[in-house]
């Protein structure tokens, strides 16, 4: 016993209502027991929580950490500009954590959206008597009034009803409006005659219905509901930055303490010891890769927004880059979103036909402008290209989704006639004749399957069949308008044509390793007709509709999804919401399109919601990551594209700045184990962290994507960010080269200025602030030569050309700026603990420089030729 | 073996109703007896009065209509002291209670009724949050398990009966990180089996993530109209570090909930 499936009577009963309404009593109580009409979000995390996160995650709480420790060795040992570096450090992890705050609470606004789709008064019914009152304060057992533009404010059954029409599409993503009945119906609850929806709008007519479920028990409430604990798919980017933080961590925290122990064995004092390992530990923790990776993800979504993809969450610009399964729609996204008249066949009444086609319809014309349901634009278009028509409208029955048909009354050159449109299936029934040679025959068996075969065959060719019939009137009908004893006038296939551009984004799909699943509210015949048109599917499809899904055990259901050529039909959006999951579950980085209210709950699931801009709602894009602003397919490929590259670029510029570790790490362990003075200082550790370093590893984040990314599968799942050959390029090879530059240019400044081995400076002393300097700025020559190196993990600077990334060059020229500034002017001086150098001293760096530049182009060209033989 | 008599509580509210159909439709399956029982404060209004006399007189009439033996009972005084000697005194062997609005399983701080109830009612109680009138006969069942399923047997009678009064079909669900390699927890493969058996129609599902949300994404994405858990196992302290998802979905349901608390021995 259903709702929908109950008499009037029983309706009233089971809702404890009466065609009187409730009493005003009676809704207070059932206001408290069952609450406010209102959607709002259940439990969702608090701003306060949301904002917090962003300080406490893996990275954050190191930055945290490196801070204290800095704090703690300001205490122990002042002096030493460990706090301004601990100071540094906080207000990076508060910048980062704002910014990111920010960018996130702004895709946080699903359930708003929703909310405003309800209305704020309804009217009622309540002891007989009509009143208005706040849509909040509706209650199951009400009896609400619906006319003709109202928002339905609950879900409702109908218990009265004078051609009450709604559109359902803000619920069910059906463009079609139906006409609601009061009578019981078997159907399940969407697909129910006799219901009205809360978010829904009243097209036509008006009725009464008694509300059954108010606020988030409505069916609209469940989006909101199921939008908010959908839980949402950890960035691989997320994932990945968690780990290369957690390694970090491991490894300064090894270098730390082993460094320590070795103290300890060589006898120096505790307290002292204790400083250096601190020292060892915040030069090993990479300061200036949060806010790198947050600007270039930043800079990535820009790029992708010239590309037509505006990112709302910067996590998904590397998400869509590793995708390698993306759910598609087909309207819209896949196709043009124009329906045209592809075939028109009559047998032998062409114009009565066109007639039909052109007065039959409810387009508006607005000078040379066309507006309405896609359908009808294309057959008024086609109509009126034949040739035009003038006819004085009496009467109408609006099309709704149940009768699949329109028909209207019309008075043409003073003759009465009754014209029809619809599907072919529920018209053709009503055809009793049709025109052949100039007369009018009757229609017999053979004819009726001739037309029958003729309807199957345009519909297997993927076109969507209207039938196009009349009836002239000898006198005007009651109040009825008739339609039966139609003449059948002829049969126009339309068909949504392909974007021009998706063959080809498919083809880059295929090759990018990438799989397409297209899951529309289409039927079968017409989604294989367009997938086989676009190259989606080869073979002979495999169609599975949503009911199945609905009905198939889950097990059944995952092996169907290994399956080639799939294609999901007549899907809901719950469907869709299923098929995600599973295939999330089974491993895959899955991208999903959508564009209705409910399909919300898919996009958040999916790694990267893809909404539609255009024709989206504002639902669908506010649960969305990556809102397309052109509805195109391709937008989606492109994007894919610059999502790899960023992957790629983060991990270039991650190679960068942890190679500078080394030359920091360095010269702390000359100075404990060798007693030389500290050849490089705390705050020019962070003058190269966040100074120096920022500007190229930028430049690095916004390389363009290499010509042959898109020839690669996507990265295994197992392929981290952080890998070991990367790590041992950056700590093993780059990394020491530039300590070598570093300390030989300290160590040459020292020699040069008259220092022994043995002897102790002051750290004020012009020698010792000198040679600290030389040190940093062996650090900066090479790491000039670095950027350049690290552009590419195997192509050659000579075929990536020097000048192709201008940020680059840009960054490097920042670079030398500030240095410049930290190292010949007195403000930078006293805040970095410099002294100028020399000429000799860049002229000694420059070929430190050559030096990591050569060795890695031999290194690279030698991958090379290991990969071309491979 | 079946139920032979039902007891349902009865309030001013009107998810009471919903609870009442609920055994209506379970005695006419279980050919049992049904008694309709509501208790009061003295103090309490006419006007609540008036709604609870309403509401036994509603589903009597449903229930004689159906020609189902039914006790009508309404007594003054404390339902937590009343109802447990007057499910002894009518030898009821499932009770359905419904949660009042301001009452939330799992809250025992609160001390509110339910949580005294579960320690007084020794046989199965079903303990019902209603969300929506407009389902009296739920034709999907979730009927989400865990590893640990605790007396399965109770609750195997009381879904296959449900089922059975409903004509329902009953989708079992776990979290697919219960699943191991050779498929679905022993459990669950014998509860589903024990259920074929009675003829009744089984799908099996997998969620993944925090239970409680699992639990209401597939509750809504597959329209399923009554959701049955099981008592929650955790302990206090339990509740307090890992949470209550039983104690949450109960709050804030995706549609109709019981929570079924299988028989208690008596000491």
């Amino acid at each position: 016993m259903k709702i929908q499936a109950l008499s009037r009577d029983e309706v009233f009963s089971t809702l404890l209502s009466s065609p009187q309404g409730i009493t005003t009593e009676e809704a207070v109580h059932r206001r408290v027991e069952y609450g406010a009409n209102q959607i709002h979000e259940l439990r969702g995390r608090s701003l306060v929580s949301r904002l917090i996160a962003q300080f406490t995650h893996f990275l954050a709480l190191l930055l945290w950490f490196a801070a204290g420790l800095c704090f703690l060795s300001e205490h122990l040992h002042p002096g030493e500009g460990l706090l301004r570096l601990g100071i540094a450090i906080v207000a990076v992890i508060f910048i980062n954590a704002i910014f990111t705050f920010i960018q996130e609470y702004r895709t946080e606004k699903a359930i708003e959206e929703l909310r405003k789709m309800l209305p704020f008064k309804v009217a009622v019914i309540r002891e007989g008597a009509e009143c208005e009152i706040d849509a909040g304060e509706l209650v199951p057992g009400d009896l609400v009034l619906l006319r003709e533009g109202d928002k339905v404010p609950a879900d409702a059954r109908i218990v009265q009803t004078s051609r009450l029409t709604v559109n359902n599409a803000p619920l069910t993503g059906e463009s079609d409006s139906r006409l609601l009945s009061d009578a019981a119906s078997e159907e399940e609850l969407l697909e129910s005659g006799n219901l009205a929806f809360a978010g829904t709008l009243v097209v036509s007519g008006s009725g009464q219905a008694v509300v059954f479920a108010t606020g988030m028990a409505t069916e609209f409430g469940k989006i909101a509901q199921i939008t908010g604990k959908v839980v949402e798919e950890i960035s691989p980017l997320q994932v990945e930055i968690t780990r290369v933080s957690r390694i970090v961590a491991i490894i300064a925290m090894a270098c730390g303490s082993c460094f320590f122990l070795i103290g300890v064995l060589l006898g120096h004092q505790f307290w002292g010891n204790f400083l250096f390992a601190i020292g060892i530990i915040i030069a090993m923790v990479p300061e200036g890769l949060l806010p790198t990776v947050t600007l270039t993800l930043a800079m990535g979504s820009q790029r992708m927004a010239r590309r037509n993809a505006l990112v709302k969450n910067l996590n998904a610009v590397e998400a869509l880059g590793s995708v390698d399964l993306i759910c598609t729609d087909k309207t819209g996204t896949l196709t043009q979103n124009q329906m045209t008249v592809k075939e028109f066949w009559s047998p032998d009444d062409k114009a009565m036909a066109c007639t039909v086609a052109h007065l039959c319809n409810n387009v508006t014309v607005v000078g040379k402008a066309v507006k309405g349901d896609p359908t009808e634009t294309a057959l008024y278009h086609y109509a009126v290209a034949q040739g035009t028509v003038t006819g004085e409208r009496l009467g109408e029955i609006p099309f709704d989704a149940d009768r699949k048909r329109m028909a209207t009354l019309h008075r043409i050159d003073g003759k009465l006639f009754v014209l029809i449109k619809g599907a072919g299936e529920t018209v053709l029934p009503l055809c009793s004749s049709l025109r052949k040679a100039g007369a009018t025959t009757a229609l017999d068996s053979s004819t009726s399957k001739e037309l029958l075969d003729r309807l199957q065959g345009m519909a297997s060719q993927g076109l969507r069949v209207i039938a196009l019939a009349y009836r002239e009137l000898d006198a005007a009908p009651g109040e009825e308008i008739p339609e039966t004893e139609l003449v059948f006038a002829g049969f126009m296939g339309l068909l949504d044509p392909p974007r021009p551009e998706v063959p080809q984004a498919l083809k880059d799909c295929h090759s990018a390793g990438i799989r397409v699943i297209m899951i529309t509210g289409d039927a079968g015949p017409t989604a294989a007709a367009i997938a086989r048109d676009i190259g989606l599917i080869t073979g002979e499809p495999v169609i599975i509709e949503g009911r199945d899904c609905v009905s198939m055990p889950d097990t059944q259901l995952r092996e169907e999804l290994k399956k080639e050529n799939l294609l999901f039909v007549r899907m809901s959006p719950q469907n869709k919401m299923q098929v995600v999951s599973l295939l999330i579950e089974e491993g895959h980085r899955v991208a999903v399109t959508g564009d209705g209210v409910n399909d919300a709950p898919a996009l958040k699931k999916a790694h990267v919601g893809i909404a539609m801009g255009l024709t989206g709602t504002s639902v669908a894009r506010e649960a969305a990551d990556i809102v397309l602003l052109d509805d195109n397919f391709a937008s989606i490929v492109h994007a894919i594209e610059e999502g790899r590259a960023v992957f790629e670029n983060i991990r270039n510029f991650m190679t960068y700045i942890f190679a500078s570790n080394i030359p920091e790490l360095i010269p702390y362990i000359g100075y404990i184990l060798f007693g030389i003075p500290l050849p490089l200082t705390i705050m020019q550790i962070l003058a190269v962290d966040l100074g120096t370093d920022m500007f190229p590893a930028l430049a690095l984040g916004a390389e363009k994507p290499s010509p042959e990314i898109m020839q690669r599968p996507p990265r295994p799942k197992g392929e981290h960010l952080l890998s070991r050959a990367m790590l041992f390029r950056a700590y093993l090879y780059l990394g020491p080269l530039e300590a070598l530059a570093g300390m030989a240019a300290y160590f040459y400044v020292m020699y040069q200025g008259g220092w022994s081995l043995g002897q102790t400076l002051a750290p004020t002393s012009t020698l010792y602030l000198q040679a600290t300097t030389a040190c940093l700025a062996g650090i900066i020559v090479t790491q000039i030569a670095n950027v350049f190196v690290c552009r590419s993990s195997s192509s050659s600077v000579f075929s990536l050309g020097f000048f192709s990334n201008r940020l680059v060059l840009a960054g490097i020229a920042s670079e030398i700026a500030l240095a410049v500034f930290v190292i010949y002017t007195p403000l930078g001086n006293s805040l970095f603990a410099c002294a100028p150098v020399s000429m000799h001293v860049w002229l000694l760096l420059i070929p430190f420089a050559l030096l990591l530049f050569g060795t890695d182009e031999a290194r690279k060209a030698y991958i090379r030729s290991k990969q071309c033989k491979s | 073996m079946s139920y032979c008599t039902i007891l349902s509580v009865i309030n001013e509210h009107t998810a009471s109703t919903v609870i009442g159909r609920y055994a209506i439709s379970l005695a006419l399956a279980c050919k049992a007896r049904l008694v309709l029982y509501a208790a009061h404060a003295g103090e309490i209004s006419e006007s609540t009065l008036n709604h609870t006399d309403r509401h036994l007189d509603h589903l009597v009439a449903v229930a004689e209509e159906l020609n189902i033996p039914v006790t009508r009972i309404r007594e003054v005084g404390t339902i937590t002291r009343l109802l447990p000697e007057r499910v002894q005194a009518e030898k009821a062997d499932l009770v359905f209670y419904p949660l009042t609005p301001g009452e939330r399983y799992g809250d025992h701080l609160q001390r509110h009724t339910v949580h005294q109830l579960l320690r007084t009612i020794v046989p199965d109680l079903a303990i019902m949050r209603i969300i929506s009138m407009a389902k009296p006969h739920p034709r999907h069942i979730l009927v989400p398990l865990g590893k640990v399923a605790g007396v399965m047997e109770r609750r195997l009678l009381f879904i296959s009966e449900l089922a059975r009064g409903f004509h329902a079909q009953v989708t079992l669900f776990h979290l697919s990180a219960a699943r191991t390699n050779e498929g679905m927890p022993e459990n669950i493969t014998r509860f589903r089996q024990q259920l074929l058996l009675k003829q009744i129609t089984v799908l099996e599902r997998s969620g993944r993530g925090p239970i409680g949300k699992s639990i209401t994404v597939e509750a809504i994405t597959h329209h399923h109209d009554l959701v049955v858990l099981g008592a929650s196992e955790r302990g206090m302290l339990q509740k307090l570090f890992f949470g209550n998802p039983a104690g949450d979905l109960m709050h804030q349901p995706p549609c109709n909930t019981i929570l079924f608390r299988a028989a208690r021995k008596l000491p």
